[in-house]
């Protein structure tokens, strides 16, 4: 059926609450990329075979990641009236166990990690799952009780792990695309003044406000406009924007279709990373399944609006989450970086008018519309609101992806939401968002989550991978690493970006081999200079980050290079 | 050359004549072709007419041709030329378009138009106006080309990616030829044959008009394409930051070395295959291996 009315909506969204709630059990298994590497798609055909075997009727889903990768495989049992079980570490072999807790009607108490009884979701508002305290359960842990849980606010993962990213009807049941119904009911520019007023900031690295992107692309002459979502996420350590699709495509295709209405765009390309083959694959089942809904197409919703969405491969390139090389790598072009102005809000795609934000952005804007900009920019601190998703990595006890609020400090998302530092190291350094932001040292964990705060502590908010290092971590090795990440991922159009980053790798080899001395500290600042003024594209100004950061944080290390 | 008598103009003709000759065939043909003008001259010193008229009786097509055109010798039955101005429209079948301009590439940038003229007429008359199948094509270079071309030609078509071209038709019916499809069309193309042939390329090039330098720069400058046949195995090596931090004995490095000496390998170095908390990570035909499994696992492979 096509979806023309919010009558429609309301009935397929009665559909999806039976799916969700089916009045049997519900097994939903993640089947994440990360998932699937520890094994999970064995144990789903463990619990498939099992459940068979034992004659129960069942649905088995696969979902997206929960976000606790340390614990994956992840499978969550939902008895009809009883808490969600969230299991940890359900490999195969474990698989009977719960097939013994979904028969029994219980709980299996080793493998459980959190019980949720209710859920305040962020648009459906309060899910109540067990009618009643139930004694059976009360072994397992609530999510106010678990470190990785408890500081955590899902507002864009609202979904994640919990629906099926290939069923839209579940999307819908837990108020998905109601804020797009609102959106055609608002004239474009009232959408672009919430968003102003909700005070968003790019998720991609560089915090741009989006809605002044958005006035900005509103504003442009021409009839023809573009939107881009960005899902390039090139960088080392990084899988987040990969889990959004995998997990919840539709929140980011609402996003699209409401930013489609209200900058007036006919198309919409995105931009996916091309190993994300199970991300890519789910994000094109939801676009097919959008415009079999009509939601998708000519004359959304009844409205006047037409809007297409195509996915658009990617070819591997860091560079290319830079947005002018993104553009001419949709335009089939290689991925060079341009001189910006003009931007891509007045010239960009095909030379037309185009807003790029990144996928996290985009998935923020249902939430922005269904509840205001002004409840969204209660979220946060005074230049940062809303959420953040960080992919945390690294020597972390708990690693996975997660979702603060804006102000959250480093130290709680190191020591609390990760456990620590992993078999009883101490912390040594931060990099808090990727290799352009370099590292910070222990000492600076006070600093939160934060675009104003990191910039102004020499680091930055970047795109949210943040890495854990302990104090066995080399730093001069570690910024060797890192530059040899920017000199492979050059695109070679900026010589002092080919050429100088390449000279300052030469450099650090040279103090790894301990023929360096202090001289050549002075060089690197030397260089560093010239790199980050002259170079076009952000990869290239801030390549010199990792080798400046541990030069100025950690010099006790260069320093024992040195005879 | 003792035994030859040359006027001036006789010799300079000759000398124009040589090089005209590809290079590599020069050495060979010389003496040939000086024992065909000895018998010609029959004694007398050798003109300028003795050498056109040479050319003219004695060579075969379609060097006969590209020779004379190449001396400015007009051609009495002006078969060259319209050979070259109406050339036989043919309809080609798997590879044989990609053979016949794997085959042209060998003649000399000079004389290729006279010779595309003269070979298609021949591939004409061997296909009589059917389809252009790959034998008819290599009967061409097996009885027309002289050494040293035929086994260079014979060796590039033994080299031609082991693919059906009707792949490349089919895609680029379905993505259309603009440049802005060209990465849907190399990633489908990738998909389906595994790696991106030269040859694919040509012909990804001839079928859409898109240059093939510019094919040849995004197939190079994106790191997801990749120009030689994958090995038995495939092997994706995280460099991740994560995978760096945690591979603290040097694993990663030691399988690096396996998989480079090893030929039943093709090695990808990837930043992250988002598994984060279990580096250091490989990847061997899509299953995930950590640590010293990983190791493990490599070794027994390689």
């Amino acid at each position: 059926m096509k979806i023309t009315s919010s009558a429609d909506l309301a009935k397929v969204k009665e559909q999806g609450q039976k799916q969700l709630f089916p009045g049997k059990p519900r097994i939903n298994v993640g089947t994440s990329t990360c998932c699937i590497a520890k094994g999970a798609d064995l144990t789903l055909n463990a619990i498939e075979y099992g459940l068979k075997e034992k004659g129960i009727d069942a649905d088995v889903v696969s979902v997206g990641c929960t976000g606790m990768c340390g614990m994956e495989p992840t499978v969550e049992v939902q008895l009809p009236g009883k808490p969600r079980v969230i299991y940890g570490k359900v490999t195969e072999k474990e698989v009977p166990k719960i097939i013994k807790a979904v028969s029994g009607g219980a709980v299996a108490n080793d493998l459980a990690i959190v019980r949720i009884d209710k859920e305040d979701h962020v648009l459906a508002g309060a899910i109540t799952y067990a009618d009643s305290a139930d004694s059976a359960f009360s072994g397992v842990k609530t999510p106010d009780e678990i470190d990785f849980l408890k500081l955590q606010h899902k507002v864009i993962l609202r979904n994640a792990g919990t629906i099926d990213p290939e069923n839209m009807s579940e999307y819908i049941a837990r108020g998905g695309y109601e804020a797009l119904v609102k959106a055609l009911g608002m004239k474009p520019k009232a959408i672009v003044d919430e968003v102003i007023k909700s005070g968003l900031r790019g998720r991609g690295g560089g915090g741009f406000p989006a809605g002044q992107k958005w006035k900005m692309c509103m504003d442009a002459a021409g009839k023809e406009k573009y939107l881009i979502c960005n899902v390039s996420e090139g960088e080392p350590g990084i899988g987040m924007h990969r889990s959004f699709l995998e997990s919840d495509p539709h929140s980011v295709l609402e996003g699209l279709i409401i930013g489609a209405f209200a900058l007036g765009a006919q198309t919409a390309y995105v931009y996916i990373r091309d190993n994300y083959r199970i991300a890519l694959k789910r994000f094109k089942k939801a676009v097919e399944e959008a415009e079999a809904m009509g939601l998708l197409g000519k004359k959304i919703l009844g409205s006047k609006l037409n809007f297409d969405v195509k996915v658009k491969e990617g070819g591997g390139r860091y560079v290319c989450g830079e947005e002018t090389a993104l553009i001419a790598c949709i335009e089939g072009r290689i991925g060079e970086p341009c001189q910006r102005p003009p931007f891509p809000t007045n010239s960009g795609l095909f030379g037309k008018p185009t807003c790029i934000n990144n996928v996290e952005t985009w998935s923020n804007i249902p939430v922005i519309i269904a509840k205001g900009g002004d409840w969204y920019s209660g979220i946060g601190t005074k230049g940062s609101k809303g959420t953040k998703v960080i992919s945390l990595a690294g020597n972390v006890n708990q690693a996975g992806m997660v979702e603060v609020d804006m102000g959250t400090p480093l130290k709680d998302v190191v020591s609390v939401i990760g456990g620590g530092v992993a078999d009883g190291k101490s912390l040594k350094g931060i990099q808090p968002g990727g290799p352009s932001g370099g590292v910070l040292p222990a000492s600076m964990d006070s600093l939160t989550v934060d675009y104003d705060e990191l910039n102004q502590a020499g680091s930055m908010l970047g795109s949210g991978g943040m890495v854990i290092m302990n104090d066995e971590t080399d730093m001069v090795k570690l910024a060797r690493y890192f530059t040899d990440f920017f000199v492979e991922e050059s695109c070679g159009k900026c010589v002092p970006c080919r050429e100088g980053v390449c000279r300052m790798r030469d450099i650090l080899d040279r103090i790894l081999a301990g023929l360096g001395s202090s001289d050549d500290l002075k060089v690197l600042e030397e260089m560093s200079d010239p790199i980050s003024k002259a170079c076009a594209c952000a990869l290239g100004k801030t390549a010199p980050a990792p080798i400046l950061s541990t030069m100025k944080h950690f010099a006790d290390d260069y320093a024992g290079y040195f005879k | 050359m003792a035994d030859i008598q040359w006027t001036p103009e006789g010799e300079q003709i000759f000398d124009k004549l040589i090089q005209a000759v590809p290079e590599p065939m020069r050495d060979g043909i010389k003496p040939k072709l000086l024992e065909m003008l000895a018998a010609k001259a029959a004694g007398n010193p050798v003109t300028e007419d003795i050498v056109k008229k040479m050319v003219e009786e004695d060579m075969p097509e379609p060097q006969r041709s590209a020779l004379m055109a190449a001396l400015g010798i007009s051609s009495g039955d002006n078969g060259a030329e319209e050979a070259a101005d109406d050339t036989p429209s043919v309809s080609w079948t798997g590879k044989s378009e990609i053979m016949f301009e794997i085959m042209l590439g060998e003649v000399p940038e000079a004389m290729r138009g006279v010779f595309r003229g003269k070979l298609m007429g021949v591939i004409s008359q061997k296909c009589q106006g059917g389809d252009v199948v790959e034998d008819h094509v290599l009967a061409v270079v097996n009885e027309i080309v002289p050494e040293p071309f035929k086994s260079t030609i014979l060796k590039k078509f033994k080299e031609l990616g082991d693919y059906d071209p009707k792949i490349i038709d089919d895609i680029i019916a379905r993505h259309g030829t603009s440049q802005d499809k060209l990465m849907y069309i190399l990633h489908d193309a990738q998909d389906e044959i595994g790696y991106l042939p030269v040859e694919a390329l040509q012909a990804i090039s001839n079928k859409s008009g898109i240059n093939l330098s510019i094919i040849y720069n995004i197939a190079t400058f994106y790191k997801a394409f990749k120009m030689t046949a994958p090995g038995k195995h495939h092997v994706k090596l995280c460099c991740g930051t994560a995978c760096h931090l945690h591979d603290k004995d040097g694993i990663a490095a030691e399988i690096e070395q396996t998989i480079v000496q090893s030929d039943d390998m093709t090695m990808e170095k990837t930043l992250c295959l988002g598994c984060c908390d279990c580096a250091p990570v490989v990847e061997v035909d899509g299953k995930v291996f950590k640590g010293r499994d990983a190791k493990a696992k490599i070794d027994s492979i390689a």
